[in-house]
């Protein structure tokens, strides 16, 4: 039983934790993901005027 | 681990036919290896979108990214970009701003200051404790020759330090500020050698002309928000279509483009100022209106922006956005 972190992952859009996690065999038997950023756009969307939403909601992925 | 550059290749030549490139551009990143050139640049993505990233990769005018990364910059960690992961990936990092090293940092997004920095870690040193962005944003900035903040997130806080944010996010400088002191020694040094390229995104051609200009002649002409005056020299309205066409002072556009039946009408009011559609221009210090995005040739200007495309200015070069030209749009 081994454990793998991948931290950051790359070549993706945003921050990224990858623990997967194997057998005596190298058989994956469990993994998972962490997304390591929080910004909280539906705090920041609290109390504005609707129509600024799509300016604003447009900036949570430049992908 | 380090990759070493045969490990490189062989991922370059088995990923080729997925990415598309041609055995000339493999032969352009063989000899750009080989030369073992161009200036070291560590990109740290921090509370981002990564659209500044995307808008780098869209640059035309000055020169294409392939030229850039292959000829001119020496891209050491980007989490984007980069071949490597995890581990590999941060000491590639770890390499490249050691102790002596020259190189550029480069910062994309605001930098969470909140709870120690917990809400943006950029990696797990040796899965053993997390390296937030906070304290890899202040140590770099510290070391490096220059730091060029990219996006209104690095420069001045952005969406996420808008108001109801929770993390405490805020631009590069503010957040040295806050680590070092306003009257530091410290905080002086990172002061000199910062530039300021906002923009939500920036045009590809003010951070490729920015780099171009320190590698050629030194340190740009910065205002006092530390931008380029080439770029943000003037604000929105002096080259805009919409005001320059203005023949009467009442020449204001009450409704959209889009809110026009026929073409004939749309095109009218293309010519009317959106000021009291909630325009920003007057205070936003950019050259989008001539300088235009979107561009498809070397040499020439893009073909569209916000305005000309009907949207009212929002503002988002400027020190305040979002929050000071809320609400973006004025519907009476």
């Amino acid at each position: 039983m081994a454990t793998l972190i991948i931290d950051p992952l790359t070549r993706i859009e945003g921050h990224l934790k990858v623990v997967v996690m194997t057998n005596g065999s190298n058989v994956v038997t469990e993994a998972q993901m962490c997304g390591t950023l929080f910004r909280g756009f539906e705090n920041i969307l609290k109390g504005r005027a609707p129509r600024d939403a799509s300016v604003i909601t447009q900036r949570i992925c430049g992908v | 681990m380090r990759i070493t550059r045969r490990d490189f290749l062989k991922y370059c030549s088995i990923t080729a036919g997925a990415l598309g490139l041609s055995s000339g551009t493999l032969l352009k990143i063989d000899q750009a290896l080989a030369l073992n050139g161009g200036t070291p640049v560590v990109w740290l993505a921090g509370a981002a979108c990564t659209g500044c990233t995307m808008t780098l990769t869209n640059s035309i005018y000055y020169t294409d990214i392939a030229s850039l990364l292959l000829g001119t910059l020496d891209l050491k960690f980007h989490d984007t970009l980069m071949a490597q992961a995890g581990d590999e990936a941060l000491s590639a990092a770890h390499d490249a701003t050691a102790d002596g090293e020259v190189f550029v940092l480069c910062v994309e997004g605001a930098v969470p200051t909140a709870a120690a920095g917990a809400y943006c870690t950029i990696g797990d040193v040796a899965n053993i404790s997390n390296e937030t962005m906070y304290e890899n944003t202040v140590a770099l900035a510290k070391k490096a020759a220059l730091v060029l903040s990219i996006g209104q997130c690095a420069c001045f806080g952005g969406i996420p330090a808008a108001k109801g944010s929770q993390t405490g996010s805020m631009g590069v400088l503010d957040a040295c500020k806050l680590k070092y002191g306003k009257s530091s020694a410290d905080y002086k040094k990172i002061l000199k050698k910062t530039i300021n390229i906002p923009g939500c995104p920036p045009n590809p051609d003010w951070i490729v002309g920015t780099i171009a200009t320190f590698l050629t002649s030194g340190m740009p002409r910065l205002d006092s928000f530390k931008r380029p005056l080439d770029y943000y020299g003037q604000t929105h309205c002096f080259s805009c279509t919409r005001y320059a066409s203005q023949n009467t002072r009442d020449n204001f556009a009450s409704k959209f483009d889009g809110q026009y039946a026929t073409e004939v009408d749309q095109l009218a009011n293309k010519a009317k100022c959106l000021k009291q559609l909630g325009c920003k221009g007057r205070v936003t210090k950019t050259d989008c209106p001539v300088r235009l995005w979107n561009g498809a040739t070397k040499g020439e200007v893009g073909v569209n922006y916000c305005v000309t495309a009907g949207f009212p200015c929002h503002g988002c070069t400027q020190p305040g956005f979002p929050d000071k030209f809320s609400p973006f749009v004025k519907v009476t």
